[in-house]
């Protein structure tokens, strides 16, 4: 369980964020990196999604409605069907604290927004062992 | 090259982008007495610039160029006010 | 890319505008609604986001600080009121104008920085001192820099701005103190200041004491610049758009640059002067105190003090309408013969030493290996603050499954499996403690130097068994060995397509030998399935192979940004088909070409903003991308409007290099003139810029475009406008070369792309020039060489009959062509070319090897090098 198959299809990453330019600029950096790419816009629709199908990834904002990332990672840490799911928080907070809170709710590396393309397909390809 | 390194000497032409800054520094710590010919340099970048006014080798020429000869003058000579 | 993105990040942020707009009213009725503050919170909140995602600097800076004073609103540390709805509102009002400008014009309108600034203070003047880390950041508009460095700009200097500032001009006061790591950012602060104008007084200085000769960092920018202009306020913000909390702005009354100086050399004539030029100021005389004031200054020595003062009274007076105030206050100056004090700089400096170390460059395999180990020790920090959490087992999973992705490609597997079991026995015993070891020596394991890799090392497949003491494999070398997957694929279907090729022969054979023509045909059928499906396979690999070329065109709208802020010009960058794909090899050559051929457009074609106003042109730019398929090419067009290539000076600059003669250079097309500027040592430019410069011309493009198997042309219009056009085959994998016989029997291959016909001469007709040979073609005369001798074997004497033919292979090399003597042609195929490498790499003259369908090996020439 910690040795993940060598991802024969193309890696899969659900994007979490409510906002619909940052779910674009996503999709369009990691899809022409190869990644496949689901998107869901808040912290509910998110852990559903990661429920329901199986992700290499899970990019998730923090300040949501419904539901914020951290408790949606939160979640989904206690869910048994999805553990072992690398997660990646990207907000526009850049504290140390923010960092931590975002490592204690279940989150594997976290990034400060804005994002350049090479470090979002670097740090994509990194956590999933991919290299598309 | 804009930067040419002579034996004991220095001559700086054209436009010296932010790359020269290294080079330079290394050949002017490694000969403290080159003097420095700037007549044909027509743009310099703020990081040749600086190791220029922080090393102060002695000055054969200054630019040519207006702008440099004009602002430039000054710190390179010492002679702030 | 950007285009949509953009138009996503308009509507979207409008609605969020409109959103926040009406949570901000229904507040402003009821403090205590919380769910409306945090609904114009998130709004605020994602703007921040997005907008972050482009370069509108203004306008980010300007979210943030609305962001900031809403999130203290929502922690209770500010109570709402009015005013702070107002300004709240101002600026989402200013946010509504700016979308209007993005939409219209895709940028924000002048005068953006300094209205940003404003408001932007005018916020954070309302947070509470205590207010997080980045509000102290910015300088307020309204916090005023001393402005005591003004007497530092030399006297004449002053005189002139403040005749300037006298006759009706606003002066201001500019002091900019750069961030240390400015350079980094691609700032080259002192020539912005070329673009202030005008420029009354420039003063650089350190910030601090220089440090010893040897601690020098040259890329810490440790300068500060002052500087006095009179170039109105939104210019200059304009200019210093991105570095604008790194600035203040003051305006200066001409007062203040009055500062009399000089040695205090006295003499008798100067009571009378002070009793005349009361008298003259008391009856507002100004005439006649000019007149006094010149008579004076003319016997006095323009060092000394009372020199000094005369020229500011003559200053003074110059105005329209002279202020007496300063007037008796400079006769004062001359009565009393003491200097106005002028503070001496250079005290106040502290005394801190430079203690940083010089930067050192790195490189995306630097950087991405450090992004790596980020990760894993992110890992770490997770694993040791999860120990008591009940999630244990789950995040400890998640951190073995990232960890693992990370390592993948980076050690070795039996360190990834070491790290597997780590993970296990930290699952079973509920303590992070094995894990935690484990990724401490990898972590630890991977500062040490990189290991040697020869290259059979890095060719071995990974062992499956339980061997520790394996090579390491270097850093970030999982890219790479995917690829060398993906091409050994590529050679091995490569070496199908050849081997079919030998099922026709076997047809042949089957007919000819063994005189059965049935089977013949069958083997011919079977060649034609075979055939079908190795070209389907093949282009189905090659597909593995297919990047975007937005991979390499996604750096260009930062870089014709800063080039373009650099140079002062005003470009705008289109680019169309980023999502035309190509040959990953052919992606990766592209880079470079692009990066010349755009630095050169920004450089020499596209004019300032003023010379393309004065010649109708839009101040704005256009510097036009473009990627698109044609046939097997993929094909990327560069076009600007810039002022075009002009054939007359193309010319002239040739003939004056010494690459053509007059006399060739007039009968050259306007076409063929504009074309020689691919000529190798050809350079329009009179003088070498820092960006395209360097002496290194277009003839660089051509030569890395050609030998990807491209080309490039050129279509400049004078006035108008260039065009570069690059034609580049969508894969570089198969070449198509003819066989030739030659050195006795051997077989080798030529590009096909190099040659041009192949012809049979006598050798009757073959001249001698000297010692050169040449023969006659369509009336040109082409030089004839050898292969034979060019490969270093003697050719074979022949005697008698000059009617015998040569095999001749005519071949085109930079544009000119050469005969080439061989023994027998061949047939032409297509090869999958393999380079030289090992030992052999160093073998000039050779392209490489391919393997034939019949086993033999097929030497490659490169005729470039052995010609």
């Amino acid at each position: 369980m910690t040795k993940p198959a060598i991802p024969i299809k193309a890696p899969r990453v659900l994007v979490v964020d409510d906002g619909i330019t940052m779910r674009l600029y996503y999709r369009t950096v990691l899809e022409a990196a190869g990644f496949v790419v689901e998107e869901a816009t808040n912290g509910v629709e998110g852990y559903e999604k990661a429920l329901a199908q199986r992700f290499d990834l899970l990019i998730v904002d923090i300040n949501m409605p419904k539901m914020d990332g951290y408790s949606m990672l939160r979640a989904i840490r206690r869910d048994a069907a999805v553990q072992g799911v690398p997660a990646l928080t990207i907000s526009t907070e850049a504290g140390q604290a923010d960092a931590i809170k975002a490592y204690e709710s279940g989150a594997n590396y976290y990034l400060v927004k804005p994002v350049a393309p090479e470090t979002l397909t670097d740090v994509a390809r990194l956590m999933t062992g991919s290299g598309v | 090259m804009p930067i040419r390194f002579g034996k004991n000497s220095v001559v700086l032409d054209g436009a010296c982008a932010v790359e020269e800054a290294l080079p330079l520094l290394e050949y002017l710590q490694a000969h403290p007495r080159a003097k420095v010919t700037m007549r044909g340099c027509t743009q310099m970048h703020t990081a040749v610039f600086m190791v220029l006014v922080g090393i102060r080798p002695p000055i054969a020429s200054l630019p040519d160029e207006a702008f440099m000869k004009r602002w430039f003058a000054p710190a390179l000579k010492g002679e702030q006010a | 890319m950007t285009t949509p993105l953009l138009l996503r990040f308009v509507s979207e942020a409008r609605d969020l505008l409109q959103f926040a707009a009406s949570g901000l009213l229904a507040l402003e009725r009821n403090p205590r609604d919380e769910a409306a503050i945090n609904d114009v919170f998130r709004s605020v909140h994602t703007l921040k986001g997005s907008v972050g995602l482009f370069d509108f600097p203004a306008f980010t800076k300007l979210v943030h600080a609305g962001e900031d004073v809403l999130s203290a609103v929502r922690a209770g540390q500010l109570p709402i009121s009015s005013e702070i709805v107002d300004l709240l509102l101002d600026a989402l009002d200013q946010f509504g104008a700016w979308l209007d400008d993005i939409e219209g014009r895709r940028g924000l309108s002048d005068g953006a920085d300094g209205l940003s600034r404003d408001l932007t203070a005018a916020l954070r003047a309302l947070l509470p001192d205590d207010f997080g880390a980045a509000a102290t950041t910015a300088r307020s508009a309204g916090e005023l820099a001393s402005v005591d460095w003004l007497p530092d700009i030399s006297e004449a200097e002053r005189l002139e701005a403040f005749r300037a500032a006298t006759s009706g001009s606003q002066l201001l006061a500019i002091e900019y103190s750069p961030a240390e790591d400015c350079f980094f950012s691609g700032e080259d602060p002192v020539n912005l200041f070329r673009q202030v104008r005008p420029l009354y007084g420039l003063i650089i200085e350190p910030r601090e004491p220089w440090p010893a000769p040897e601690a020098f960092d040259p890329y810490r920018c440790v300068l500060r610049f002052r500087a006095l202009t009179a170039a109105p306020r939104a210019e200059v913000e304009g200019l210093f758009r991105y570095v604008i909390e790194q600035i203040s702005v003051v305006p200066v009354g001409p007062e203040t640059l009055i500062a009399v100086a000089g040695e205090p050399n006295g003499g008798p004539v100067y009571g009378d002067f002070v009793a005349d030029a009361l008298a003259l100021l008391a009856a507002s005389d100004w005439e006649g105190l000019r007149r006094s004031v010149s008579a004076l200054h003319e016997l006095t020595g323009r060092h000394l003090f009372v020199a000094s003062a005369l020229r500011w009274l003559e200053a003074v007076l110059g105005a329209p309408a002279p202020d007496s105030g300063w007037v008796g206050a400079l006769i004062d100056c001359i009565a009393q013969g003491s200097s106005v004090p002028v503070p001496p700089c250079n005290s106040g400096i502290s005394t801190t030493p430079a203690t940083k170390q010089p930067h050192s460059v790195t490189g995306p395999l630097a950087r991405l290996s450090a992004l790596a180990r980020d990760i894993l020790d992110g890992q770490r920090v997770i694993l040791e603050m999860a120990a008591e959490s009940t999630t244990f087992a789950s995040r400890l999973t998640a951190v073995g499954c990232t960890a693992a992705n990370v390592l993948r490609g980076v050690v070795r597997q039996s360190d990834l499996e070491a790290w597997g079991s780590a993970v296990e026995a930290s699952l079973a015993d509920g303590t992070p403690v094995a894990a935690l070891a484990e990724l401490e020596r990898l972590l630890n394991a991977s500062t040490g130097a990189p290991s040697e890799v020869t290259a059979a090392d890095a060719l071995r497949p990974e062992p499956t068994g339980t061997q520790t003491q394996e090579q390491r494999q270097a850093p970030a070398r999982v890219l790479k060995v995917d690829q060398a997957k993906v091409d050994a694929l590529m050679n091995l279907i490569g070496e199908l397509v050849v081997s079919k090729n030998s099922l026709p022969f076997l047809a042949k054979r089957a007919e000819e030998v063994h005189g059965s023509r049935e089977m013949g045909r069958e083997i011919k059928d079977v060649y034609g399935v075979i055939d079908r499906l190795a070209q389907d396979m093949q282009a189905a690999i090659m597909a593995v192979r297919m990047l975007p070329v937005s991979e390499v065109l996604d750096r260009f709208p930062r870089l014709v940004r800063d080039v373009a802020r650099k140079l002062g010009k005003r470009v705008e960058l289109v680019i169309e088909g980023e999502e035309t794909a190509a040959d990953k090899n052919i992606i990766e050559m592209l880079g470079d070409p692009l990066l010349h051929i755009i630095r050169n457009s920004l450089d020499h074609g596209i004019e300032m903003p003023e010379e393309r106003e004065a010649t109708g042109k839009p101040p704005d730019a256009s510097v036009r991308i473009k990627a698109f398929q044609e046939g097997d090419q993929v094909v990327i067009e560069v076009a600007d409007d810039g002022r075009g290539i002009d054939p007359e000076r193309i010319r002239a600059v040739a003939v004056a290099k010494g690459l053509i003669d007059e006399e060739r250079a007039s009968r050259l097309t306007d076409q063929e003139a504009v074309n020689l500027v691919f000529a190798a040592g050809f350079s329009t430019a009179a003088k070498v810029s820092d960006l395209s410069g360097r002496g290194v011309g277009m003839d660089v493009v051509v030569t890395t475009v050609e030998k990807a198997g491209g080309s490039v042309s050129l279509t400049s219009v004078k006035g108008q406008g260039t065009s570069v056009r690059l034609g580049l085959p969508l894969s570089m994998a198969v070449t198509r070369v003819m066989m030739v016989e030659a050195a006795g029997g051997n077989l080798f291959g030529i590009p096909m792309d190099q040659i041009a016909e192949t012809v049979r001469i006598a050798r009757g007709q073959v001249r001698r020039i000297k010692q050169a040979e040449t023969f006659v073609l369509r009336n040109a005369v082409v030089p004839l060489v050898r292969l034979d001798r060019l490969l270093g074997v003697e050719p074979p004497l022949w005697f008698g009959d000059a009617d015998q033919e040569e095999a001749v292979l005519v071949v085109r090399i930079g544009g000119s062509l050469t005969g080439l003597v061989v023994d027998h042609f061949r047939e032409g195929m297509d090869i999958i070319l393999k380079p030289f490498d090992g030992i052999l790499s160093d073998i000039s003259g050779y392209a490489g090897t391919a393997l034939l369908g019949d086993g033999r090996v097929l030497l490659v020439l490169n005729l470039k090098e052995l010609l």
